[in-house]
């Protein structure tokens, strides 16, 4: 699935709002991100930035997690105006 | 229950009484990490323990009974789970023991401000087909943020009782436990499993292996999780299970446990929208405080701070109570010493007993401070916080964000950090938190540190405490670098974690958390200290003619301590800390005991003796040596190997000589 505007989360700067797209990865990681809510579809965006810049927290509904860029990287997101 | 064993109940019974001569019942707690479940418990239960903030605090699960109206509960607190199909340890154990020895009645805990999410656990349950009720948490927290549940509307749409509850107030218990008794009397539980229209793929794939004898909800959570639940399915449903699952795979890039979740919250969206004043997810995770402790150049600066604070603030508030026990056992000794005629059994008492008892009772103060403040960090929702501030250090010292908290628990004991590794499935990952763990200095050796800091930095003791509990984790990471490039990697872990929101602590729980600690603190000392108290005191007045026992030992082995500037009272003291490091701070008072039975007097002798260099590096020394016997006892549990003991213990003592040897000389330098 790509997309024109096609990105990952990882790549997503501290301001912009995004839509999950798709999640690939491995298995257990995506079963973990499921169990969370974290699903295709959400609205996702940066809520706080660590200071080596990974990991960083995001906003997904009305719950805060925190991922580091490499697994935030098989999150792909498309930008929401 | 199959509809034979169940028909064959009410026909032996000949009523619906069927369970009612019961007069006791099980109910096991379930709920999503943080959701206020092990408060609820304790509510429930009257149980002295501790809520952790992060998931998995609870690895293995505990029990409490509750009698009401004649009827006696059992309660089971299961670790917080978000799911119960996933491979964790956690979800593993609360999915087992529902499938091997179900309950009377699950009472599942729900964080009513994240209830969508919440309720993906609820489903999973239901769709299992066991006995439910709801108990929503957190309500007030929903009202804060302008919204409300309808309990009623939603019970009538899961058709399951739903109540509300609250982990910091008894107001909703009787509540509670009255619908609990009618649940459990009568059964009125949905008997059949509830129903989710998944994905047309998907329920072509479950209805597939329900054709095969599966049950449905096993037919669901085996395709989520993608084989890993395991429900001893015979040869041919296997087969036929893991074609449906390659097939699936073929037809969507979405994993099972994708379009399973998209069917569960679809359903519960449909369930909120009737019953919650909600209709959109709003951010409200954002929250003030997360400005500013989440700040990517704040967020260091002030967790160090507030590290730095909370030791200042253990030294100098510990002091003034500390000062009445102080004033309390000297006049106690006073008393004795004044009434007894001069015998040896006075001297047992006066400079044996109270001196080494008290010595230690004073400390009382500081070690409850400290506890208090850990136990808010982890309350208050910081705790996780501090796990993502650090998260990248420990990365690169082959750690995981998750070995934060068994390294801050470590503050207070080692023996329960060390425990609450489990949570932490990488073996290597989990192996280097166990063996740096006694590097994180634990609650018995803040006596040692409040003493010499009182005498030799009086001033600055709380920066000194700040500097010690620093230099524990640098080497404990320094340490855990080195691990980490000889002991192979096993496998990568994930680190994916939930922040909490942010929480007021309960003042109620965290009495008791402390009140609990004061006691296991009050008993260690009349256990252990003073056995040690007793056992220096005899040695020090053995032989009455000639050396002592202890003088000779302490000579003996003074000469590998001297570098260091102690003195022999010194290296007996060490020796004895083995034992429980607070009977370093016993042996301390009861070798230099000056005839004087305060603490005035202890800390003048020993300024007298010791340089502030040597001080300091006895401090250190205290600091790093060799973990004690109960925590020696934990790692060889935990890693069932002497090996990795004899490590840990070998490692402590080089670390601990070096260190001392070099903050000695460095300190008589400077100071």
């Amino acid at each position: 699935m790509i997309f024109g505007d096609h990105m990952t989360l990882a790549q997503l700067n501290s301001r912009q709002t995004a839509r999950i797209i798709s999640i690939t990865g491995p298995v257990a990681l995506r079963q973990r991100l499921v169990a969370l809510g974290v699903l295709k579809g959400h609205t996702i965006s940066v809520a706080a930035t660590s200071l080596f810049g990974s990991p960083r927290t995001y906003s997904v509904g009305k719950q805060q997690v925190c991922l580091r860029s490499k697994e935030a990287g098989y999150i792909h997101v498309e930008l929401q105006a | 229950m199959s509809p034979d064993e169940s028909a064959a109940l009410s026909f032996s019974d000949g009523t619906d009484l069927s369970s009612s001569d019961n007069s006791a019942f099980t109910i096991a707690l379930i709920g999503n990490p943080n959701c206020g479940k092990t408060s609820l418990f304790n509510q429930l239960t009257g149980a002295r323990q501790r809520t952790g903030n992060m998931a998995g605090v609870t690895v293995t699960s505990r029990e409490g009974n509750c009698e009401w109206r004649g009827v006696e509960f059992h309660f089971i607190d299961l670790p917080g789970v978000y799911s119960l199909s996933n491979s964790r340890v956690e979800e593993k154990v609360a999915r087992d023991y529902l499938i091997d020895s179900p309950p009377d009645l699950i009472l599942n805990v729900l964080d009513a401000s994240n209830l969508a999410r919440n309720l993906a656990l609820t489903t999973q349950l239901m769709e299992q087909g066991l006995p439910v009720v709801l108990a929503l948490n957190m309500l007030d927290e929903l009202e804060k943020q302008g919204h409300s549940v309808a309990l009623g509307s939603l019970s009538e749409s899961l058709g399951l009782p739903v109540l509300a509850s609250d982990g910091r107030s008894k107001k909703y218990l009787p509540e509670l436990l009255e619908q609990l008794l009618v649940v459990c009397r009568t059964e009125q539980c949905a008997e059949q499993g509830l129903h989710i229209e998944y994905e047309p793929h998907l329920e072509q794939a479950i209805s597939e292996l329900e054709a095969l004898g599966i049950v449905r909800w096993m037919a669901v959570r085996w395709l989520e999780s993608s084989g890993e639940n395991d429900f001893n399915f015979d040869a041919n449903q296997l087969s036929a299970a893991q074609s449906a699952l390659a097939l699936l795979g073929s037809r969507h890039d979405e994993d099972p446990a994708e379009m399973v979740a998209q069917g569960r919250y679809g359903y519960i969206h449909g369930l909120l929208h009737k019953s919650s004043s909600e209709h959109r997810d709003q951010s409200s995770a954002d929250h003030w405080l997360d400005s500013i402790a989440l700040n990517r150049w704040l967020g260091i600066p002030v967790f160090l701070g507030l590290l730095w604070l909370m030791f200042e603030a253990t030294f100098t508030l510990g002091g003034y109570p500390a000062d009445w026990i102080d004033t309390s056992v000297s006049w106690v000794g006073e008393q004795v010493a004044s009434l007894m005629p001069e015998s040896l059994l006075k001297s047992l008492l006066v400079d044996g007993l109270i001196a080494g008892v008290g010595g230690v009772l004073v400390f009382l103060p500081n070690v409850v401070l400290l506890f208090l403040f850990i136990a808010l960090l982890e309350q208050s929702g910081y705790m996780a916080r501090a796990a993502f501030l650090t998260d990248n250090l420990m990365s690169k010292v082959g750690l995981h964000g998750k070995a934060f908290v068994p390294l801050v628990m470590g503050f207070g004991c080692n023996v329960p950090a060390i425990m609450s590794a489990r949570t932490i499935e990488e073996p290597r990952a989990r192996l280097i938190t166990i063996l740096i763990n006694p590097f994180m200095s634990c609650s018995a050796r803040l006596p040692v540190y409040v003493l010499l800091a009182g005498i030799f930095f009086a001033e600055q003791a709380g920066t000194v405490l700040f500097a010690l509990y620093m230099l524990g984790i640098l080497v404990a990471f320094g340490v855990a670098a080195v691990l980490a490039r000889t002991i192979p990697e096993q496998h990568d872990e994930t680190f994916i974690m939930e922040l909490p929101p942010w929480r007021m602590p309960s003042i109620r729980s965290l009495l008791l958390h402390v009140w609990d600690k004061a006691g296991d603190f009050l008993r260690k000392i009349g256990g252990v200290i003073l056995v040690g108290s007793v056992l220096i005191w005899l040695l020090q007045s053995f032989p009455q003619n000639g050396t002592p026992w202890l003088e000779q030992l302490g000579h003996f082995v003074a000469p590998l301590f001297a570098p260091m500037g102690f003195g022999w009272q010194e290296t007996v003291a060490l020796l004895s800390g083995f034992i429980a490091k607070e009977v370093i701070a016993a042996s301390l008072v009861v070798v230099y005991q000056t005839g004087m039975s305060d603490m005035a007097g202890l800390q003048a002798a020993m300024g007298e003796s010791l340089a502030p260099a040597s001080g300091l590096a006895l401090m250190v020394f205290t600091l790093l040596y060799m973990p004690c016997l109960a925590t020696i006892a934990t790692i060889q549990r935990e890693t069932g190997s002497w090996r990795w003991v004899g490590v840990s213990i070998l490692m402590g003592l080089v670390l601990a000589w070096i260190g001392a040897w070099i903050v000695f000389n460095l300190a008589s330098i400077w100071i």
